[in-house]
């Protein structure tokens, strides 16, 4: 006889195949949520979205830069609790369309079950909230999402993760310490119809023979500002919370509109795009994570080698265009794979041609980034970019940066997280936050 | 003039230092340049940019000038910036003599300094800190606690459990101190700080953490 227990998991399942996904948001006592037992969320996992520029509000409600249809203010495995920005235009925006998104759909006019906040800290100090998204200005990413872990939430966070060593490791601790699921936002390694997924597994099954050298299109980067802080300044705007944004940087006076994401003076080199580019390539290059890395300046390029003789370089690969938009060429003894976001070949072109076998080394497979993180927040299994992971990635970026900065070479321990025998390049993998900030 | 003499040549150096902003130019310089910036009647943004480069080169020969700097508002962030990645000793007790004599947020700052370089000379100074009247002051100073992770900063800790305002900041302290001392072989104290964080009172995440941290004591003492 078939078993009729009926979880409120395969409620939600069935109700999605029947379009009647958005019954009236129950109200899910703490219990069964796993808050005061060891009980995993197995109902809708509430979410605050803090961050509700672009990135953040196309994540809570689609568009651009999204791969949720609807984002995840649509998505029948989440509820949305929580929206959080210090520009009040922006949250007031998103609460509102949040709202009457709700309220659409579950017929109730005055629906009002999504609170706004200007301070991140009440969004995290919400017992009734398991995970938060952050989709934040670069300097804000590591330490919110320690700060989130450290008050018992799951964490997805937009990229770049960290800008210095010491507050990405800060972020892995948390992790570690309070068992959080947490997915970092460089999402080629689900999404484009799995081109990077593919590339990856052809490199590692030896379809371009041994890998010898990567070319990434994409400059590292690291906190090193040109100038500490600056004298002139403009008015601040009626509802934007400066003073919030600047949050641990040194003091910055309000440029006259808000930075975007970064406060470029702040940062050499690049840890914006970077992220994407070798976060995928660290996928392909597949190195021993606990072995030196060589990495220095030559040729107005900065180059890494890895313990298994591959050596990459942030250039581009000479009239190749497939690699610039967040990918790379990879070059082995046997031919080449350049791969992006819009384009996967090889050289020669039968590499491609022939189809892996079934008995090929695979990857971890996530046909969509905010998924494989729903599930895991669901599962508790590692997401596809797990906190180790990303860091292993973010580190690569900033050890080049810090190799850009220095123009010299470096070893790079990722055991002891320093450069052997380097003060110099020891005093780069940090920085004082502004209080009342700390890690 | 001599006076005049030397204070273009100090401006030469500010400005090549502005426009020639990298590492390189910034060895090139050297620390006596940088000390010599800070000694004199350059802006606090000029000084500030002297101390991130001294950051990279600084040594000892530079805390007794930069130390003043830690206690004014406009230059305490980069300050510490100078000297927390200095790896002498007389850095941390130029930042610890500031903090000990300072209030409000600066101080807060220096103790966060004074956590990362585990400074145990502070923990008697962190422990009064933890009832600061400034919520950014005990909070640091929780935090700091737990970077230092051993038993007596386990102990102030305790002491604070229950001091409401900063309560997830003490008890993730704790946690980082338990982590600490069972990593420093100290399996007993280990177990009487993750013990004191699993009790009914305390929120889920962290008795589970603690729970989890008391596991992994008992298992390896197999």
């Amino acid at each position: 006889m078939k078993n009729t227990k009926f979880s409120r998991r395969k409620f939600l399942r069935t109700s999605v195949a029947l379009g009647a996904a958005l019954a009236a948001p129950t109200i899910i006592p703490a219990s069964a949520l796993g808050r005061n037992g060891t009980k995993v969320p197995s109902e809708r996992i509430n979410m605050g979205f803090i961050g509700l520029g672009g990135q953040g509000s196309g994540h809570l409600l689609g568009g651009a830069w999204t791969y949720m249809p609807g984002g995840y203010s649509s998505d029948p495995r989440v509820q949305v609790l929580a929206v959080c920005d210090v520009d009040k235009n922006r949250r007031e925006k998103a609460h509102k369309r949040c709202n009457e998104s709700y309220a659409k759909r579950l017929g109730q006019a005055d629906y009002n079950g999504v609170k706004a906040y200007n301070d991140f800290r009440e969004v995290l100090a919400r017992t009734d909230i398991d995970a938060v998204l952050l989709a934040l200005p670069y300097h804000w990413s590591a330490p919110m999402a320690a700060m989130a872990m450290e008050a018992g939430k799951d964490v997805y966070c937009e990229k770049p993760i960290a800008i210095t060593v010491r507050e990405g490791l800060n972020m892995v601790a948390a992790s570690k310490r309070y068992a959080r699921i947490y997915q970092a936002g460089t999402q080629q390694r689900s999404e484009y119809d799995g081109k990077f997924r593919t590339a990856c597994e052809y490199i590692r099954n030896g379809r371009i023979g041994q890998l010898k050298e990567v070319y990434a299109y994409r400059s590292p980067g690291a906190f090193w500002p040109k100038h500490w802080t600056e004298e002139k300044g403009q008015p601040v705007p009626d509802g934007l919370d400066w003073n919030m944004w600047v949050g641990p940087l040194p003091w910055q006076p309000y440029p006259g509109r808000l930075p975007g994401q970064e406060i470029h003076s702040l940062i050499t080199g690049d840890v914006n795009w970077a992220p994407h580019h070798y976060d995928v390539i660290q996928w392909m290059v597949n190195p021993d994570v606990t072995a030196p890395i060589k990495v220095w300046p030559e040729n107005d390029a900065i180059h890494w080698r890895y313990n298994n003789g591959v050596v990459v370089h942030s250039n581009g690969y000479k009239d190749e265009k497939v690699g610039e938009i967040g990918g790379g060429v990879f070059v082995g003894t046997e031919g080449r794979i350049a791969v992006d976001r819009e384009k996967l070949i090889s050289y020669p072109g039968k590499i491609l041609e022939e189809p892996l076998k079934s008995s090929d080394a695979k990857v971890y497979h996530a046909e969509s980034h905010s998924g494989n993180f729903l599930e895991c927040v669901r599962s508790r299994k590692p997401t596809i970019c797990d906190p180790d992971t990303a860091l292993y990635s973010i580190n690569a970026v900033l050890i080049g940066g810090i190799a850009l900065i220095l123009q010299r070479a470096l070893e790079w321990d990722p055991v002891k997280a320093q450069f052997n025998g380097d003060d110099e390049a020891n005093r780069l993998l940090s920085y004082t936050p502004r209080p009342p900030w700390h890690l | 003039m001599k006076t005049s003499r030397c204070e273009s040549k100090l401006k030469l150096c500010i400005l090549l230092l502005g426009i020639l902003f990298s590492a390189a130019f910034v060895r090139a310089a050297g620390e006596q340049d940088l000390v010599a910036i800070l000694k004199s009647n350059a802006s606090a943004n000029e000084k500030c940019d002297a101390c991130q480069q001294l950051r990279l080169v600084g040594t000892a020969k530079a805390v007794p000038t930069v130390a003043p700097l830690l206690t004014d508002e406009r230059t305490a962030q980069a300050a510490r910036y100078a000297l927390e990645g200095m790896p002498c000793p007389e850095a941390v007790k130029a930042m610890r003599k500031a903090a000990d004599k300072s209030s409000g947020l600066i101080k807060a700052g220096l103790i966060d300094s004074l956590g990362w370089r585990r400074d145990t000379g502070a923990v008697s100074m962190l422990k009064k800190s933890l009832s600061d009247s400034d919520p950014a002051v005990a909070s640091a100073a929780a935090a700091a606690l737990g970077r230092i992770g051993n038993k007596k900063a386990a102990d102030a800790l305790l002491g604070a459990r229950d001091k409401k305002e900063i309560q997830p900041v003490v008890l993730d302290a704790l946690l980082r101190c338990a982590d600490q001392l069972k990593a420093d072989g100290d399996a007993t104290k280990a177990k009487v700080v993750y013990t004191s964080l699993t009790d009914s009172t305390i929120p889920a995440h962290v008795r589970d953490a603690a729970s989890r941290g008391l596991a992994g004591i008992n298992t390896s003492s197999r």
